[in-house]
């Protein structure tokens, strides 16, 4: 065989979402230099562009950011620190290669990739898979009846809303309270949709205690829990799906059966890591789970490649990806060095939550006395009781933000305005910071009807002192 | 859009079997039509199966089935070539779990020697470890000629080499009518036959009526068969549909499946009995049950079924698990066996006594799609028997290759579970509007594969609809998911 002259780096980087662009930024500052990060989509940034809502940034940078702001920010690092990217490259296998040579490392991988401009082979020392996470999908569910138009998954449904300028539908019903799936609660309703349910099958909901209440309870969506859906009807696009209420030992009551009547039914019913790339290596999963298993550093069961972000386990928080994918470079850094590592065996991820950690239970958690207030500043979502006195907020702000809860409840509105003359229909924006609970349906209304020119930069002023509330209407992502 | 109405001979159903008889037919010097109700060819029968070519052994001596079976079963490996669609003679066990099977594992090995079946043979315990570790049985019918393929692949090529050759498919016209004029007098006979079409999409309920005519008419309706019989008023026959549920497994699981294994079929259950079938993409697929039902397009999923298939299922390959399940499917059989009845009757293929002219294909259950070809033949063979064909001087019926996912060429990959690209989309997309047919979802994942995978179209639902509108104007607002009367989306956010 004709030998191939192969790019050789230090570190290949699948998947330029956030995990992989702190991982690729934490590396080039351990000085690391020949580091790539190879993207599938067209765009780096993972699915933050899609998340147009607020939320990210508060613990890294003391800032209620949406997701493409917070892209953005990395994305900038990246382009100043000059670290090399390729977008529309899919890596399709990755395999372990001995090299024969006098140096200190003789273990390499082999990274293969496909893109327009052709298939790619790179050797390299260090592979970071970072390549996110993806939705469980209807056909895992194992829900009976037809199969019509009309079912998305929540982080589906985001993307054609958020970023493609298409509605789902207009009366919806959401399987699951993930995340995104109460995320999309509250978008479809200020978009005009009907959401006539939200059902879960656990006792308590799967997502932030924080997103149950600004985007279910702020606008009256039922929540039923212990309950799920056990049939979809409709011929062509979905019609209706039964309810049945499940009793302590997760057992259909046969009795509880009733119909929903919809057009569309949205699953926000868990993520699973998108691995399927490091499985081509060889790598180790946990059956249970399909989590990668990994050692103190982050590395897999197999040599020289590592995992960080949602591809080792479903993080809450974009913020912990970063810092995690950051601390994970510093080991990659010291592997490509050659330089002592913490070592281990390969196991399941010791600082992945679990469902009894205590952290990520009061994040869920509804507190049982009526006089309480959920803080909505930061995903600690601290359950702040008012009555006789306050108490039980974990820092100062919770005080006020209580107080003026019960004078004049404020929100963040998260949304997007047609753009015209650009390569998007419509871009992201949001307002610089709170505004009336009770006006975000007129304010729907006023974002409705702006119609805005390309080019749009991210943080552009849509409307100053939008609707005399004293903030501005800012776009939180650029349209070329 | 198509403006002859007038053909030598109307085909009634885009399924397989139509499909082949129409592209057989177009070698001749004959003009062909084929109408078909739904959006596009693969909608019905012919895209929810097993995908697997049988070798004829299940089916009783002397019969059409095993006649055309047998037949089938020799031409696939060619037919596949000619057609370009991904086709593996695999070989297939038969497993007796207990002694009690064997008997009729024997009956099975010499009704399949009746019909001239080549390379069957016993197989012991050990080898049918051998063949495949996670199986157990105490022993087991090896069938050499028994092989897996993409049903829809198969489906579409059909389609495609037949429209290449000049043959005018009718797709979205749902026979409402058959009138034979003249049917006595051959020189002179026209049948007329009226067609109902959706009026544009979602569930709009007006249709548009039409009428195409011909000399021959070939029913080759599947579920529908019996109903088309009666508009052209011969009502000697019933379609009792029966259906098979599935469900389809991870591709991770393929390691640990070769070929298609099945249990010792009961003779009143209707069909063959839940096997796993090792498709040529990977996945494994659990299937079907057998349960006659009342609404002959009823696909649903039960409850109760999808958790017996899944048992049944673990029962052959242990290491099954709920989480290996990424879809669920059903299809209905057009039996013409009744519930009480049970079992299989043969096919019915012939000329109406009654009706000259019209060709009757009814009954055409498993082994139908392996039968294809040979059943295009012998319904060539009738046409011939009254008039002479004369073979067009040059007639192309092998299709070029198509576009293969990932041939290490440049590439943007749309589908990352599947490994498709943009220009296996684009191709598929093209090739739906080269047979006439409606483009949907479906269609495009029938021919690309993807959203077969293990997200089910959750990141490639979104690039499809982008790169459809991209690069062939397509607006999402009229896209269609499955059926020409659905929608995928309510409006824009922002007009």
């Amino acid at each position: 065989m004709k030998p191939i002259d192969l790019m050789e780096m230090d570190a290949i980087i699948i998947g330029g979402g956030p995990a992989g662009m702190a991982a690729a930024i934490s590396l080039k500052n351990q000085g690391v230099f020949r580091v790539l990060i190879l993207e599938r989509e067209a765009f780096l940034g993972g699915i933050l562009p899609q998340c147009i809502h607020d939320g990210f940034g508060l613990i890294r940078f003391d800032q209620n950011l949406t997701g493409p702001e917070y892209a953005e920010i990395y994305k900038k690092r990246l382009l100043d620190q000059d670290i090399a990217y390729e977008t529309g490259c899919a890596v399709t296998r990755i395999e372990g290669v001995e090299r024969e040579s006098d140096q200190s490392y003789t273990h390499l991988n082999k990274v293969t990739a496909v893109s327009a401009k052709g298939t790619t082979d790179y050797l390299t020392k260090a592979v970071i898979l970072a390549t996110g996470c993806r939705e469980r999908p209807r056909g895992a569910l194992g829900i009976p009846g037809t199969r019509p138009a009309g079912i998305f998954t929540a982080g589906t449904a985001q993307n054609f809303v958020n970023l493609k300028n298409l509605m789902p539908g207009k009366r919806v019903v959401i399987l699951g309270s993930g995340d995104i799936g109460l995320i999309m609660a509250r978008r479809l309703t200020l978009e005009g949709a009907e959401v006539t349910a939200v059902v879960e099958r656990e006792k308590n909901p799967g997502g932030l205690r924080r997103n149950v209440l600004q985007c279910l309870e702020d606008f009256d969506i039922p929540l039923i829990l212990s309950a799920t859906v056990t049939e979809i009807k409709g011929a062509h696009r979905i019609s209706a799906v039964s309810v049945c209420d499940l009793d302590s030992k997760g057992h259909l009551i046969a009795e509880t059966v009733r119909d929903y009547p919809c057009d569309t039914l949205i699953l926000s019913v868990g993520l699973i890591p998108e691995i399927e790339t490091g499985l081509t290596a060889g790598i180790h999963i946990d059956p249970n789970n399909g989590e990668p298993l990994i050692n103190q550093d982050g590395q897999t069961s197999v040599a020289g490649i590592f995992v960080c972000g949602n591809a080792r386990y479903v993080h809450d928080l974009v913020d912990d990806v970063s810092t995690e994918a950051e601390e994970m470079g510093i080991a990659v850094a010291r592997y490509i060095r050659g330089e002592e590592l913490k070592g281990g065996t390969a196991q399941p991820d010791q600082t992945a939550p679990n469902s009894t950690d205590t952290q990520a239970s009061t994040r869920r958690e509804k507190s049982q006395n009526p006089y309480t207030i959920t803080c909505l500043l930061c995903p600690n979502s601290c359950s702040i009781v008012y009555k006789p006195e306050i108490t039980g907020a974990m820092c100062g702000r919770g005080e006020d933000y209580v107080k003026r809860e019960l004078i004049s409840p404020m929100r963040m509105l998260t949304s997007s305005v047609r753009v015209v003359g650009g390569e998007r229909e419509i871009v992201s924006v949001r307002t610089t910071s709170g505004i009336p609970k009770q006006a975000l349906n007129e304010a729907m209304k006023r974002i409705k009807s702006l119609i805005v020119v390309a080019p749009i930069s991210t943080g552009e002023i849509i409307e100053k002192d939008f609707m005399t509330f004293g903030v501005d209407l800012i776009a939180t992502s650029k349209v070329l | 859009m198509q403006s002859q109405t007038r053909f030598d001979v109307v085909i009634i159903g885009a399924g397989a079997v139509g499909n082949a008889i129409a592209r057989t037919l177009s070698s001749y010097c004959l003009s062909v039509a084929v109408v078909e109700k739904e959006a596009d060819t693969a909608f019905g029968i012919s895209g929810r199966n097993s995908g697997v070519v049988h070798a004829g052994f299940n089916n009783k001596p002397g019969s059409l089935m095993a006649q055309l079976c047998v037949a089938g079963s020799e031409q696939f490996q060619q037919i596949a070539e000619e057609l370009g669609i991904p086709f593996k003679r695999t070989g297939k066990l038969v497993i007796a779990l207990t002694e009690e099977d064997i008997p009729a594992l024997l009956a099975l090995l010499a009704q399949g020697e009746a019909n001239g079946t080549r390379l069957l043979r016993l197989v012991g315990a050990e080898e049918i470890r051998a063949i495949n570790p996670n199986i157990k049985g105490v022993m087991g019918l090896w069938s050499g000629m028994t092989g897996v393929f993409d049903p829809f692949a198969y489906t579409c090529a059909l389609a495609e080499a037949a429209a290449a050759s000049g043959v005018t498919y009718f797709f979205n016209h749902r026979v409402a009518g058959i009138a034979a004029e003249n049917e006595a007098e051959e020189k002179n006979r026209n049948f007329k036959i009226q067609t109902l079409s959706h009026n544009g999409f979602s569930e709009d309920k007006d249709e548009i009526a039409g009428e195409l005519s011909a000399r021959w008419v070939i029913n080759s309706g599947g579920l529908q068969s019996d109903e088309i019989c009666r508009m052209a008023g011969i009502d000697d026959y019933t379609i009792y549909p029966c259906r098979g549920e599935y469900h389809i497994l991870d591709q991770k699981l393929a390691p640990y499946l070769s070929l298609p294994v099945y249990p010792v079929p009961n003779e009143n259950s209707g069909g063959l009995g839940v096997h796993l079938t090792s498709a040529p993409s990977g996945n494994i697929i659990i299937g079907p049950s057998s349960e006659y039902i009342d609404e002959k397009e009823d696909y649903a999923d039960t409850r109760q079924v999808m958790e017996a298939l899944f048992s049944e299922g673990r029962q052959l390959l242990p290491m099954i698990d709920a989480k290996s399940i990424i879809k669920s499917f059903a299809g209905v059989r057009p039996k013409l066996t009744s519930r009480d009845q049970g079992g299989f009757a043969d096919f019915v293929i012939k000329e109406s006594e009654k009706i000259p002219g019209f060709i009757i294909l009814t009954g055409i259950e498993s082994p139908g799609i392996t039968s294809a070809v040979p059943i295009a033949e012998m319904v060539a063979g009738i046409l011939s028997q009254k008039e002479t064909l004369i073979k067009k001087e040059s007639c192309d019926l092998i299709k070029e290759t198509r576009l293969s996912s990932l041939d290490g060429k440049a590439h943007t990959i749309v589908c990352r579970c599947e490994g498709i690209s943009e220009a296996g989309v684009l191709d598929a997309y093209d090739r739906i509007l080269a047979i006439g047919a409606i483009p949907t979802m479906k269609g495009i994942k029938n021919r690309t594969r993807a959203g077969m995978g293990r997200c089910q179209g959750g990141f490639c639902l979104v690039k499809i609809v982008s790169l459809l509108q991209k690069k062939r104007g397509v607006d999402p607002l009229s896209s269609h998911f499955n059926t020409l009367q659905d929608s995928l989306f309510a409006g824009r956010c922002r007009e």
